[in-house]
């Protein structure tokens, strides 16, 4: 069993297996030892580490991953334990992510940035501002002249 | 609560690791601190570099040595491509007559450096071309000359003059 503390204070007691998803976490026991001490993450908040667990015990017995293969990055192979998981406002996924990339979760990580990343799928640059509440700082002649760079890959 | 802007910069490339070049190209256009994800080599897709050197030595440090060998490129995008490969090596300045034979030199030689400028101020009658390929190894300067001189034999008639360096 391994002891957690979230950002308020709040106590978490999960497995030792649960906890080594989290390669900072795997790398802290394999360092002090079993310990009666609960690790500090002030990083993390409660509700979010209740989450980050969950999947953790989700996805306990899965294999690990070490090195992904790169030549074929996807984001349509979501299954639906993991797609259900994602179904939480957008404060929480962020918070998620930053978690997931804290912890070293890399299973988490990719899950959550595929969900990010099908979110900017097939927007316009205005709909991806109202997503994610992005703040257009461009001047018009400035937007332009993007655009205009860009407009190689506009062409389909 | 965190603001998609305010990701660390490794996380942002690896959610735009994800999506397509068109999606992307939106998001670069949504606000100036994402202009970036589309200047950000591992992020490229389909990219051909007129120099070979170059292309070689990009693909071996961004791509893995998996697709390497089997990099190919759709006809349609190669040519897109081309001109964002021109745009990145800063010769997008070049005139008609300039780009015609740059490309048809390039093509010939495979350079590891070539400038074409036309010297004539403007009207296509004189260009300096500064050259250097592995093709030329080891050959006297007058031979270099005279192949570029066979390559371009057509369109020399048509100027006054060429300088070859």
């Amino acid at each position: 069993k391994v002891k957690l503390t979230s950002s308020e204070g709040t106590e978490f007691i999960i497995d030792r297996k649960v906890a080594e998803k989290s390669v900072l976490l795997k790398n802290m026991l394999e360092d002090v030892g079993e310990s009666d001490m609960a690790i500090p993450l002030p990083n993390v908040t409660g509700p979010i580490l209740n989450k980050v667990i969950d999947y953790c015990t989700h996805h306990q017995d899965d294999p690990f991953v070490s090195q992904e293969d790169d030549s074929k990055k996807v984001s349509d192979d979501i299954d639906d334990w993991d797609a259900e998981f994602c179904k939480v406002d957008q404060g929480t996924l962020f918070e998620l992510i930053l978690s997931a990339n804290y912890l070293d979760i890399k299973p988490l990580l990719d899950l959550t940035c595929k969900t990010v990343a099908n979110m900017i799928k097939g927007k316009t640059p205005d709909e991806i501002r109202k997503t994610f509440n992005i703040i257009n700082d461009f001047t018009p002649e400035e937007e332009e002249h993007v655009r205009k760079e860009n407009e190689w890959c506009e062409e389909r | 609560m965190p603001h998609f802007i305010n990701f660390p910069f490794e996380i942002i490339v690896d959610i735009c690791s994800y999506i397509d070049l068109y999606s992307l190209n939106a998001l670069a256009l949504s606000c100036k601190d994402l202009t970036f994800v589309l200047k950000h080599p591992p992020l490229w897709r389909h990219i051909r570099f007129i120099n070979l050197e170059e292309q070689i030595q990009i693909e071996k440090q961004f791509l893995s040595p998996l697709n390497y060998t089997t990099f190919q490129i759709p006809y349609k995008l190669s040519r897109v491509d081309d001109r964002r490969a021109r745009q990145l090596l800063n010769i997008d300045a070049l005139t008609e007559g300039e780009k015609y034979l740059y490309e048809k030199l390039s093509k010939k030689f495979q350079p590891t450096k070539l400038n074409v400028q036309d010297i004539s101020g403007g009207c296509g009658s004189m260009y300096a071309i500064e050259i250097s390929s592995s093709v030329f190894k080891g050959l006297p300067m007058i031979k270099q000359h005279r192949m570029v001189n066979e390559l371009l034999e057509d369109d020399i008639k048509k100027m006054h003059g060429i300088r070859v360096s």
